[in-house]
């Protein structure tokens, strides 16, 4: 079982200046919002990895459609048309439209992977300021087992406009 | 442990999602039962030809094409237009995306929809649909990779999950804020099930606005390919009327411009009937009225060009000009011109731009403009062929027409029912807006 404590604000300010904090401890945290808050710094790397995975699907897509075009028709059953070779000009419009499919099914994967999702239940939904988010509540939730958990905890107690806290105990999947 | 004293909230309320109970009423349930019997016209429509054959549309020679591939052409064009209104809006981050976006990809989604009807029911033997697939058939065949059908078959694939991707990703924020909402156990397992667990995390909003900004990136250049895939159907055949290098571009700024009417007339409809449904004020109303003039305007450059390099091409290499303006098809011509050139003109008066009604009005005249344009370069172009006819005009057969509107009254009633299982627009987009009038954007 882990826990999460989980301090509640209002204040997207007082927020932004506690994740510089709890970066700077080192401990593990998330925050909550009922909209992005567009914090700095935040999540670059596994944006970069969509970015790039999402290139690389558009070429595999391109690939794979002219790819199966190409052996359909001049490989596994020849399509003979006057003598005529191979129609490469033909096969771009199928390509391109499967290589946008394919790029927007590898952005979702990766967008699924990387968020953690469909995840139906997480520990945060037990927290009592959750039903509070979409009235504009944001809670900073803070991984008890970190060794400096506890120097993050103090220092969220300590934080201007904290509204309240909680410890929430978790299932270790969960 | 700390607790709150009083909430000292940053944000107003989100205002009550347009899902309450009491926003549905008589106008509502009136629209959609309109639509609903005119949907079922469709679907008897288009059973009967499937059961009797194409015949009994006004297709013969020399129109092996008629309605079919006008409303086909119509209805992509219409939802490439709106798709790529809804990007340009998220990738410039305009204010306006708060109020349209959302409902702009959805009227992508439904025309999508209503335009994949005819690449299937056109075959003839729609039950044999599936063999556009390429699957490892006991022939040996697989699909003509060269054949304008078999692009049609993976653009509207590929079109109708991308655009669908694009919109569920926007939507997940909100369906969690309906499953939280949700009093009803089932209506909370419902959206629940489609929120996926999402929690808001700070990780999960980075990745969903970047992967919501990275799909509408690639969605702009697929709309642009896709309109004009649907006009190399008709420039790849030898019609001289089609075999025309300056088609394609007039396919994409045409559906640019039927796109942006959809849009406004839709914005003009839901404000009219459903006003608490959608967050668009005389303002916004303004704005994709102005949209839609420079939609129009950049269509009139390119028809108008086409048209020229027609006038001063040699005499005996082609007489189209002549024959679409004043032969036996002309009123189609001029009709078109009026109704999607000359009628939008009224958008030059803010007051009317800014007027429902007229939204409504001019919006209808150039979306029935472009079909018609849509209609005279199939008719004409056949008409004006190779072969020598009896100088009659395509007649469209009472089924043809049920089928035109049955699509119109199937695109409202999707719209009318996503409006009201879902959100119109993007209810997190609206309260960030009022996180960020309080004060200064976050470091």
């Amino acid at each position: 079982m882990k826990a999460l404590f989980v301090a509640e604000y209002t204040d997207a300010k007082a927020v932004s200046h506690a994740q510089d904090k709890l970066h700077g401890i080192g401990v593990d945290f998330e925050i909550y919002s009922a909209t992005p808050l567009h914090l700095a710094k935040a999540h670059r790397r596994p944006k970069r990895w969509l970015s790039w995975i999402m290139a690389a699907s558009v070429m595999i897509g391109a690939a794979l459609s002219i790819a199966t075009q190409y052996w359909t028709a001049q490989i596994s059953y020849p399509l003979q048309i006057g003598g005529r070779g191979v129609g490469w000009p033909a096969y771009i419009p199928s390509a391109i439209a499967l290589a946008m499919f394919w790029g927007a099914l590898g952005a979702m994967i990766a967008f699924f992977g990387f968020a953690k999702l469909p995840r139906l239940h997480n520990p945060i939904f037990d927290a009592e300021a959750y039903p509070r988010i979409p009235g504009g509540a944001i809670l900073i939730a803070v991984e008890c087992k970190d060794d400096n958990a506890e120097q993050a905890i103090a220092f969220l107690k300590s934080q201007d406009g904290l509204q309240s806290t909680e410890f929430l105990q978790a299932e270790q999947n969960g | 442990m700390a607790k709150a004293t009083s909430m000292d909230t940053h944000l107003t309320t989100p205002e009550a999602l347009p899902l309450e109970e009491n926003a549905f009423g008589l106008r509502w349930w009136l629209a959609v039962i309109i639509s609903a019997a005119l949907v079922i016209a469709l679907f008897a429509a288009l059973f009967y030809t499937a059961l009797t054959g194409i015949g009994v549309w006004g297709n013969n020679i020399p129109f092996v094409w008629g309605f079919d591939l006008a409303n086909y052409g119509w209805w992509i064009g219409m939802a490439n237009g709106s798709a790529l209104f809804a990007c340009l809006l998220i990738l410039w981050r305009a204010p306006m995306r708060l109020a349209i976006s959302r409902w702009a990809e959805a009227l992508a989604l439904a025309a999508a929809i209503c335009a994949a009807l005819f690449p299937v029911f056109h075959l003839g033997k729609a039950w044999l649909s599936y063999w556009m697939v390429p699957y490892p058939a006991h022939t040996g065949l697989w699909p003509q990779p060269m054949s304008p059908l078999t692009w049609d078959f993976w653009s509207i694939f590929a079109y109708l999950l991308t655009i669908a991707s694009l919109w569920y990703i926007g939507l997940i924020p909100d369906l969690a804020m309906l499953r939280d909402r949700a009093r009803a156990c089932l209506k909370q397992r419902i959206y629940g099930l489609f929120a996926l667990g999402w929690t808001g995390s700070s990780r999960q909003w980075a990745l969903q606005q970047h992967c919501h900004r990275l799909l509408a990136l690639s969605v702009i250049p697929f709309l642009i390919v896709m309109q004009s895939i649907v006009a190399l159907e008709l420039a790849v055949t030898l019609v001289p009327d089609w075999h025309d290098t300056g088609l394609p571009v007039r396919f994409v700024v045409s559906g640019f411009a039927s796109g942006l009417a959809l849009a406004y007339f839709f914005a003009g409809l839901m404000q009219s009937i459903l006003p608490e449904m959608i967050d668009v004020d005389d303002d916004i109303l303004d704005q994709i009225g102005v949209f839609t003039l420079g939609a129009v305007y950049l269509s009139m450059f390119v028809v108008g060009l086409t048209a020229l390099l027609e006038w001063l091409a040699p005499p005996d290499s082609s007489n189209s000009l002549t024959e679409w303006t004043s032969g036996s098809g002309a009123v189609l011509t001029w009709s078109s011109l009026f109704l999607s050139k000359v009628v939008p003109q009224l958008l030059w008066f803010r007051k009317i731009r800014r007027n429902r009604y007229a939204a409504i009005g001019i919006s209808a005249a150039i979306a029935s403009g472009i079909w018609l344009d849509h209609l005279s370069t199939i008719i004409l172009g056949l008409a004006h062929g190779h072969m020598e006819t009896a100088g009659n005009l395509y007649a469209p057969s009472i089924i043809e027409l049920i089928i035109l509107i049955g699509t119109l009254a199937l695109c409202l009633l999707i719209m009318l029912i996503f409006a009201r299982l879902l959100p119109l627009i993007a209810i997190y987009a609206a309260n960030e807006k009022q996180i960020y009038n309080q004060g200064e954007r976050l470091p």
